[in-house]
Formats: structure tokens, C-alpha cells, sequence
């Protein structure tokens, strides 16, 4: 869904949009807002939203290359 | 708890769309199971889906279920299989206690339960005979 490199571009307050949580009924899509950011290890944080209601706060790290997410 | 019932109306979309199965209860209390994933890329995440209110009349039924963080979705529709199927999206960070609101209410009519949710609706859904869901509002 995101590369690393594009990990490493985001600042705090970008919003990032992925994919629809109902599929079945609407193309709105997940938004992910990013909530905080660290270069090293490269670490960012998002608070994730649908339709503007809270799902919760994920977070993605490097590893190896690739992005991992922690949710 | 005795022996539980697949149920017959239209009130099956909830299923349809999150992927899990409705049963009502022989009290007429809806019960749901099921856990779908959801897969973005590398992003994999749960949506669990738990009833916590239902309202269930001769001709209309009512669900509220709890999906993830705040978000909770309330599902209303009549039992005739033409009738107009409503999803609510509702932000329970909005409300008090979502927990058997319906039934501590006393609601009769499941088409008022909307009404309960007041400002915590953030968008509405609808599907009707066409089987497409249209954003009403």
C-alpha cells in the first residue's frame, strides 16, 4: 500500500488514502492522517478515520526494507 | 440460550456486506459472529462486528453493531423483501453508552431508532429494489 521511500516522505498532518472499508457499498476510503514521524529507525504514526469516525492509530515501521505495520 | 433461527429479511445486507452471519435470537434479540479482514497492500487489519442493540417488530428490524474504534453502524430495514434497506454510519465518540440503546430506550418501532443516534450519524446509505447502495446523505 506505501513503500518505504513514500514512509519516509510523509510529514505530521499529511493525510495518506487507501482503500474503501466497505467495498460493498461506497468507494469512501480509509483515510490514514499522519500523527507523528521518526527518521531513525523510520517510524510513523497515523490515526486512522472513515468517514471522519476513528478506527484507531496504526503505525508503520521499517524493517528490513519493508514496511510493517503495527496496529 | 436456545436454539437461534437464521433470519429471513432484508436485513441480511449487513451480512452480505461485512461478511458475517445474523441470527435472531427466540426472544427476537439479533446475534452476529464473524470476524472479516481487511487487506491494503501490506496493511492488514480486523474488523470485528458485535451487536449491541437490535429492535425487531412484526414488519421492520433494527440493528446496531459496534466495528471498530468508534465506528458503528446501524442497519434498518423492513422484512418485505422490497422494501428500502438503510445503513447508518454512526460516530459513537458522538453519543453516550451505545450498549443496548434501543432496548433501554423502549423503542418500538425500529424505524425510530435513527432517531436515538441524533448528531452521532455521519452518512446514510441506501438500497432499494435496484440492489445498488446510494449515499443519501
Amino acid at each position: 500500500m506505501i513503500t518505504v521511500e513514500e514512509l519516509a516522505s510523509l510529514e505530521k498532518g499529511d493525510l495518506v488514502e487507501t482503500m474503501p472499508l466497505l467495498s460493498g457499498v461506497t468507494e469512501e476510503p480509509v483515510v490514514l492522517r499522519v500523527k507523528e514521524t521518526d527518521i531513525d529507525p523510520l517510524r510513523v504514526s497515523f490515526v486512522s478515520t472513515w468517514h471522519g469516525v476513528t478506527l484507531g492509530s496504526w503505525t508503520a515501521v521499517e524493517e528490513a526494507g519493508e514496511v510493517q505495520w503495527e496496529l | 440460550m436456545g436454539a437461534v433461527t437464521p433470519i429471513t429479511t432484508e436485513i441480511y445486507t449487513l451480512a452480505d456486506v461485512l461478511g458475517f452471519t445474523l441470527y435472531v435470537q427466540p426472544d427476537q434479540s439479533l446475534k452476529c459472529k464473524g470476524t472479516q479482514t481487511r487487506v491494503f497492500g501490506d496493511l492488514v487489519f480486523d474488523v470485528p462486528v458485535e451487536i449491541v442493540s437490535s429492535c425487531v417488530s412484526k414488519d421492520a428490524a433494527a440493528v446496531l453493531v459496534r466495528a471498530i474504534g468508534n465506528l458503528g453502524l446501524l442497519l434498518v430495514a423492513g422484512h418485505e423483501k422490497s422494501s428500502t434497506v438503510v445503513l447508518f454510519v454512526v460516530d459513537f465518540a458522538r453519543m453516550g453508552k451505545p450498549e443496548g440503546i434501543m432496548e433501554d430506550k423502549g423503542i418500538s418501532d425500529p424505524r425510530k431508532a435513527p432517531d436515538l443516534m441524533g448528531e452521532a450519524i455521519v452518512a446514510r446509505y441506501a438500497k432499494g429494489a435496484t440492489k445498488k447502495w446510494d449515499k443519501i446523505s
